[in-house]
């Protein structure tokens, strides 16, 4: 078959498992062309190819609409409307086949000078919402400037038929993951990207094998490759040998066999050796992922994120919309707590509505994000509130709020949901009265004044993957720095530890839904901090169920006191060793 | 035919709500445009419909000429009155 040798290139573990399987390569549109001047006689050859070009681009569009689920249409799909209309513009249309025809630039010049030329008039624009409607167009011209160059070549689409390769970007949007998901592509690889981002984050909850951070991917694979992905190593070897094949083809059939052994597991109640009740819970982004949580034995939902609703579309979803959505998911729940996440943009999340106020902050994981946003556009805030109240008439429905500093916060906070609650009284409208309300521990100062803020709340959610941003200082999503993110730093246990004690002190639920609630290496260390509420993504709740029913919390104290003390990194390595060996001893 | 209206909606002519004018205005025979101060622009084509740069708050002149200009200024009136059916 091929005789080359295998290569093997590291990247960043995202979502673990392992696929054996051709590769599709995919590079989100690249404009760098000639500008070459063409001969009278090629005129219309040029404009051929252009009227190609417009032809795929379209169908690409199409495809991508037609491939998307109905609940995800009228938000990106009429985005898509949108690319569609551009493309079809007679204006558009004609003033480019002038600039082959009369200045006789070549196709792809000719596109980007009426891009060039658009743009001019849209900068001269006062109004900050429109004017960032360039970039629909420049999507658009992205696209049109890739077909020119492959009308000749062969066709490199990300959704020319994606199912069971593993496809290659450069860098992954969320509705990328989804795309592929829905595709049934077997596996993703990015150059870019960081483990918390949200497209990491929707891949390990759809189960779809990732690596990102393989720097030059698009350079070193092939399409048409053979590739083996180790998800579980983050490690990619092109052109295998068979040796190598039948290694990974054994390894997988192991992981599926351990995959049903631990989902025995799930139907287990999550009690620890020395008959402690611990709690868990799922993390969820989308509405989509419930039926991932099907059937297994959970707490609840210790954290829905409501981004999703927000992000690509121009307008903020209406109450009504909200309400039936939550209420979905609050149904499906019967009775099981849900804990609905306030609005928590900004950061590697953005919406339009973000884009309008005029500014992209430079530094957006200290900007305006969270609930900081969220008291800056009370009118957004009131509306998801309303909702979330009222979808908590049909069963039992928590209020978180992300990125809580100071107490004036909650404070300001809970104005503004009496207020909501006010308002649906007065419309007569049924909604629950006893909604909880919780915050985010996500920010250092919180953190450090937990135990106040406990006072005036009714629970406290450790979010981990912001907290040891914060508290080391590194941008989680700079490839350049993340191998700094360390959550077993002593700083950010101390901080934890301090969390879970000011819980305790004030009779307050703690909770932890971070990244490290669904990593098995911190669970016996967490359980030993006292912690007794994991909420993870689903896909990682078999395994850190197992490590809970064989830890006895007893033996695990001392020595987690004992790994936050310590700051030799060489000491802790074997005290974590020591505390994740540490099993059944009695 | 001419009929000056104010937009209304809260982002104004943006994209999704000057998508849906063209998929209108392409449904009618007539010639439509709109006219925002000294700029006019065909409102059959989406770029230029953009390019008009229309807040909340602008006003407008729909000139509609043609068979069907009656009902074609009628309906777009109403999509823009209506906030282009969408949600604030």
């Amino acid at each position: 078959m091929n005789d080359l040798t295998p290569i093997i290139i590291r990247g960043l573990t995202v979502s673990k498992g392992i696929v054996i399987a051709k590769c599709k390569r995919y590079e989100h549109g690249q404009n760098d062309y000639q500008k070459v001047f063409i001969d009278k006689s090629e005129v219309q050859k040029e404009i051929k190819k252009f009227n190609k070009s417009v032809e795929i681009t379209l169908i690409e569009i199409n495809a991508i609409k037609n491939k998307l689920k109905p609940s995800l249409r009228n938000n990106v799909g009429i985005f898509l409307d949108t690319h569609i209309h551009l493309i079809n513009d007679k204006s558009f249309l004609s003033n480019i086949r002038k600039n082959i025809k009369e200045k006789f630039f070549c196709a792809d010049w000719a596109i980007d000078e009426e891009f060039q030329s658009i743009k001019f008039s849209f900068a001269e624009m006062k109004d900050m919402y429109i004017k960032q409607r360039i970039d629909d167009i420049k999507h658009v011209v992205k696209l049109l400037i890739k077909n020119i160059k492959q009308t000749n070549k062969t066709k490199n689409n990300i959704l020319t038929d994606i199912k069971n390769t593993i496809l290659v970007t450069d860098d992954l949007s969320p509705a990328d993951v989804l795309i592929a998901y829905q595709s049934k592509c077997s596996g993703l690889i990015s150059e870019f990207g960081g483990r918390s981002s949200h497209s990491s984050i929707l891949s390990r909850g759809l189960e779809i094998p990732s690596i990102v951070g393989l720097k030059n991917a698009l350079d070193t694979i092939k399409d048409e490759d053979l590739i083996v992905l180790d998800g579980n190593n983050g490690i990619v070897i092109i052109n295998p040998d068979k040796s190598c094949i039948s290694y990974y083809k054994q390894i997988k059939k192991e992981d599926d066999n351990r995959k049903i052994l631990l989902s025995k597991i799930m139907e287990k109640e999550c009690i620890t050796k020395d008959k402690q009740k611990i709690e868990i819970m799922a993390n969820l982004e989308l509405p989509q992922e419930m039926k991932i949580i099907k059937g297994k034995n959970l707490d609840g939902i210790g954290l829905f994120r409501t981004e999703y609703l927000y992000t690509d579309r121009a307008d903020i979803p209406s109450e009504s919309e909200q309400v039936k959505a939550y209420k979905k998911i609050v149904r499906s729940l019967r009775g099981k707590p849900v804990i609905f996440r306030t609005l928590d943009i900004g950061s590697d999340k953005e919406i339009p509505e973000n884009i309008q106020t005029g500014s992209i902050a430079r530094n957006p994981a200290l900007g305006l994000r969270g609930i900081r946003y969220s008291l800056n556009n009370q009118e957004v805030f009131l509306n998801q509130v309303k909702a979330i109240l009222r979808a908590g008439y049909y069963g039992d429905v928590k209020i978180m709020l992300p990125m809580i500093t100071t107490l004036s916060e909650i404070l300001k906070a809970r104005e503004l949901i009496e207020l909501a609650k006010y308002q649906l009284k007065k419309r007569k409208i049924l909604f629950s009265d006893r909604v909880d309300i919780g915050i985010m521990i996500e920010v250092p100062a919180s953190a450090v004044l937990s135990s106040r803020l406990a006072e005036f709340v009714d629970f406290l959610s450790i979010g981990t993957n912001d907290l040891v941003q914060y508290t080391l200082a590194i941008d989680r999503v700079d490839d350049q720095v993340n191998y700094l993110y360390d959550p077993f730093n002593s700083a950010v246990l101390t901080l934890i530890k301090n969390v879970i004690e000011s819980g305790k002190k004030h009779g307050v639920d703690v909770s932890l839904c971070g990244e490290m609630a669904g990593d098995k290496q911190f669970t016996k260390l967490l359980l030993g901090m006292g912690l007794t509420s994991f909420s993870m993504h689903p896909s990682a709740i078999p395994e850190v169920k197992k490590v809970i029913v064989d830890s006895s919390i007893k033996n695990l104290s001392k020595l987690s006191s004992q790994i936050i003390r310590c700051v030799d990194n060489k000491e802790k390595q074997k005290l974590i060793r020591k505390i994740n060996s540490e099993s059944t001893r009695n | 035919m001419k009929k000056r209206i104010t937009i209304i909606n809260k982002l104004g002519l943006h994209a999704r709500a000057a998508a849906k004018i063209v998929t209108l205005t392409n449904t009618y025979k007539s010639n439509i445009q709109i006219k925002n101060g000294e700029k006019v622009a065909n409102a059959k084509s989406i770029m230029k419909l953009l390019m008009l740069s229309a807040p909340k708050g602008t006003e407008i002149t729909i000139i509609a000429n043609g068979d069907d200009e009656s009902s074609a200024v009628k309906s777009l009136t109403n999509l823009i009155e209506n906030k282009f059916d969408e949600n604030e």
